[in-house]
């Protein structure tokens, strides 16, 4: 058998000198160019607006409650409310959160000592802030209400400051998700360490590389078309206004140019982690590593050309076919990636950890989601169902059933690491049946509804839709509810959670060929990554996973405490 | 396994904190600034294309625009900020060599240009604003269409090259006091931003001033 | 259609081969390049200028003349915008890999913007 080398330097008192020390918890509220605090940062600050708008999709569940108007005082109102939650929920909070993890696990997975700009991280980060002030500030002068798509006239002649503070604000967020991007394509292609080729590096690597290319191609649209809406706001000019022969239709096909590409920007990184997952916790290899990895790069520039497809009521008749065969195109890339994922359960040795369950949660309900983006796809079901709750149940199977799940799934992961502790496994599964169930109950009926002929965007509806708004309704409070526990656990394991150790998962990928919480240098030699990232189940394989434990048996946060 | 000696260990500690290679951190920085530009490509076409639907749709007006201001001012222009540019690269190239004053030198001329280009704007915009060429929209005016297609790529091009001047009289504090005597990326970077901003002007000036 | 005559000289040799032919001159490449991009703007505008008078008196080709101008121009501008990027911006020493980040962003800025272009002035009609 080969030698197995060992990524660490051996040296008991070197690993005592650097022993595991957490960082107090006041140096996640300085400025820090470490990558790990960084990503901590971007993880706390998300995970609140995660709660912020969650607190307003609360609110959108409570006024539908009934048919007429209650808790709102008016129309606007309700409008300016789930404007503020679109925003904050994709913008402020799920952007961020894989940027979160990017940050924590990417470098660290490539055994580099930290991210190739470690400044430009932390000013990426820290324009996150004053971006989020500026646009909650919105809210409270007059706000916006054009939607998060913020679609002209509602988002020039119909809206007040808030909607120009909001423009501010999504400009700086859209600053900051460049530079970060920039930061994450020079690390992953030129801070490989020696051995990785690109076709050995974890996919989780490969999904941030490929949502990278993406945002820094894409997010620069979004910038030109804000800066336009920010001029026609505020310096007269009419760009988006029609009267004033400006388009339109400039700003509806420059915005999705940026945001259809942003949906994937939302989701493939949680398709990284989906890969990393499954395979860990089913301990087999990942099935066709490489299409899962190209399949990446072929939904990042897929993406790229399916934009229209929001615009089918408003677009040029002769150019929707086209659209609808691009938009059916890019389901093949995504049905690529998820035939790969239950090829690689398919006979593994699962177990169901909470990281796991959330991980097949995922696999169930995007699958739904994708399946509905197809339907929508076809033009003649979507002009049927245009601007419908089934279009808002769609979305919220993508990037909540998606992304979200993901989002829990890579916490439940990845927490040991940063934190060396783990979660508490029990309140993780009551997490998961809530989540599950209270999502299922949510988003499901939305179809239905919509198919019945209720439009989003509405807080005064038909009265024959009641009931199941209220199903919606009491399945969201559960839905809400469920984030208490997480929130519970992620504080009570922080404190309590038993001590993790270097690779509780025995995993393969590097980020746990180091302690946890790994030291501020990562590690303390060069980290030599094993041959396959994912070659679990060979002899290989159990050595090297024994060797590592036997180097960090002593290293373990139990020594420093 | 390896057995780490003091030395060694002492060694790798002390190229802890993210030093990483010279060339290697050249060849980040460079890669980084190239993907800056490549958004910056991005957003220059979104300010660009309303300008050219407005060339297509309404000729008329664009051809008007250009009978009254002429090209000879903005020609100069071009020909400032063309001039610049090969400053810039000559300053990178004296750096090169060693040759630290003639670095220094060269991108002050560099940052001249920008200056003088600057300058050049500025004269260009207040005749168009006499001609009644404004950025708002003004029922009245029959140039409405025109002004802030035209002011928006222009004058976002002028703030880039605003911003290059302000870069360019940094590189010179710094390059006074040696910072690139031994690692001359910081001027490569500055340059890769400065000729962007070259390639930009040409397209801008081919565009909107002559087509 | 420069070319440095030493490789690794490329940013300092004041010797360039020139269509076939050696010339010195302080700035190798660099001076030639800039003395390329001057001559090409003259031209430029000369010929704009020049097609502007022919559009002028010949109103029933107008269209085609204003194709070939706009051609021509555009023509140019590439041209003048891939010295600057190949040897001011040295785009020739470096790795494909940033000729790679130049290129994608411009495919899909042209992309939308070709898209944009096909929008009819007067918005769609059904």
């Amino acid at each position: 058998m080969a030698t197995i080398a060992v990524p660490i330097g051996t040296q008991a008192e070197q690993r005592e000198a650097e022993a595991v020390r957490r960082p107090a918890l006041s140096e996640y509220l300085r400025w820090s160019v470490d990558h790990k605090i960084i990503g901590v940062q971007y993880g706390i600050s998300s995970f609140l607006f995660f709660l912020v708008g969650g607190a307003m999709a609360m609110g959108i569940r409570l006024e539908l409650l009934t048919p007429g108007l209650d808790l709102m005082v008016s129309g606007s109102a309700y409008n300016s409310l789930f404007t503020m939650h679109g925003t904050v929920m994709i913008f402020l909070f799920i952007i961020p959160m894989w940027a979160a993890f990017g940050n924590f696990v990417v470098p660290l997975q490539l055994g580099a000592k930290d991210m190739a700009f470690p400044w430009l991280n932390a000013f990426a980060f820290w324009l996150i802030p004053p971006a989020a002030i500026i646009i909650l500030m919105g809210y409270f002068v007059t706000p916006a209400e054009a939607g998060w798509t913020a679609y002209p006239p509602l988002s020039t002649l119909f809206s007040g400051d808030g909607q120009t503070l909001w423009a501010l604000g999504a400009h700086l967020l859209g600053i900051s998700s460049i530079m970060g991007s920039i930061n994450f394509i020079v690390t992953i292609l030129n801070m490989r360490p020696e051995g990785m080729t690109l076709w050995r590096m974890p996919l989780l690597c490969w999904a941030v590389l490929a949502t990278s290319i993406i945002a820094v191609m894409a997010t620069p649209f979004l910038a030109g078309a804000l800066t336009l809406l920010l001029l026609d706001r505020v310096a007269g000019t009419t760009f988006f206004d029609a009267a004033g022969g400006g388009d339109v239709l400039l700003w509806q096909n420059i915005f999705w140019f940026y945001s259809h590409p942003a949906v994937y920007i939302m989701v493939l990184p949680g398709m990284g982690v989906l890969s990393e997952v499954l395979s860990i916790h089913s301990r087999k290899p990942v099935f066709g590593y490489r299409m899962v990895g190209l399949s990446s790069m072929g939904i990042a520039f897929v993406g790229f050309t399916v934009w229209a497809h929001h615009m089918f009521t408003s677009l040029q008749p002769e150019l929707r076919i086209p659209f609808m065969i691009t938009t059916m195109i890019i389901a093949v890339p995504t049905g690529i990636k998820m035939f790969s994922w239950l090829g690689t359960i398919w006979g593994g040795k699962i177990r169901f950890t909470s990281a796991m369950l959330f991980a097949l949660g995922f696999l169930s309900m995007f699958v739904i989601g994708g399946i509905t983006g197809v339907m929508l796809a076809a033009l003649p079901f979507d002009i049927h169902v245009h601007d419908t709750y089934f279009v808002v149940s769609h979305f919220h199977f993508v990037l909540f059933g998606g992304s979200v799940f993901a989002i829990y799934a890579a916490l439940y992961h990845w927490f040991p690491k940063v934190t060396g502790r783990m979660m508490n496994e029990r309140l993780g599964r009551i997490h998961f049946v809530f989540t599950y169930f209270g999502f299922l109950f949510t988003f499901f009926p939305m179809h239905i509804v919509g198919m019945l002929g209720m439009p989003r965007r509405v807080a005064v509806y038909d009265p024959a839709f009641t009931q199941w708004n209220q199903l919606i309704g009491i399945a969201a409070f559960v839905l809400g509810f469920s984030t208490f526990i997480v929130v519970y656990n992620v504080i009570h394991s922080y404190f309590r959670g038993p001590v993790a150790g270097a690779n509780p998962w025995r995993a393969l990928t590097l980020e746990w060929a180091t302690t946890s919480p790994p030291p501020v240098t990562n590690f303390i030699d060069d980290p030599i990554p094993y041959e396959d990232p994912y070659g679990y189940g060979t002899e290989a394989a159990t050595a090297y996973l024994d060797a590592v434990d036997e180097t960090f048996r002593n290293g373990a946060p139990a020594s420093s405490r | 396994m390896a057995q780490l000696t003091a030395d060694q260990l002492a060694a790798s500690v002390h190229d802890d904190h993210g030093h990483m290679s010279v060339e290697d951190s050249n060849n980040n920085l460079k890669l980084g600034v190239w993907l800056y530009l490549a958004s910056e490509v991005v957003i220059f076409s979104i300010m660009i294309v309303g300008y050219v639907l407005l060339r297509i749709n309404e000729p008329d007006i664009v051809a008007e625009a250009h009978e009254q201001l002429g090209v000879g001012l903005v020609t100069a222009n071009t020909f400032v900020l063309l001039a610049s540019s090969f400053f810039m690269v000559m300053g990178l190239r004296a750096m090169q060599q060693g040759n630290r004053a003639g670095m220094l030198r060269w991108i002050g001329l560099t940052a001249l240009g920008g200056i003088v280009f600057l300058g050049g704007q500025y004269i260009e915009y207040r005749e168009l604003s006499h001609l009644g060429i404004v950025l708002g929209y003004d029922l009245e005016s029959q140039w409405s269409t025109l002004g802030m297609r035209f002011y928006a790529p222009t004058f976002f091009h002028g703030a880039h090259v605003f911003v290059g001047v302000l870069w360019a009289l940094e590189v010179l504090r710094r390059g006074t006091k040696g910072r690139y005597d031994h690692n001359p990326i910081g001027i490569e970077m500055f340059g890769l931003y400065w000729h962007f901003v070259d390639v930009v002007w040409i397209m801008l000036f081919t565009l909107i001033y002559l087509v | 259609m420069a070319q440095a005559t030493h490789q690794d000289d490329g940013h300092h040799s004041n010797t360039v081969r020139l269509l076939g032919r050696q010339i010195t001159v302080e700035g190798g490449v660099y001076t030639v390049v800039f003395v390329a991009l001057a001559i090409l703007t003259v031209i430029e505008v000369i010929s704009a200028e020049g097609l502007k008078g022919a559009i002028h008196d010949f109103p029933d080709a107008a269209a085609t003349l204003e194709a070939i101008k706009a051609a021509i121009l555009l023509i140019i501008a590439v041209i003048k915008s891939t010295l600057v990027i190949w040897f001011y911006m040295h785009l020739r020493d470096e790795k494909p890999l940033l000729a790679v980040v130049l290129l994608l962003p411009l495919l899909i800025a042209g992309l939308s913007i070709l898209y944009l272009l096909a929008i009819p002035p007067g918005g769609y009609s059904l």
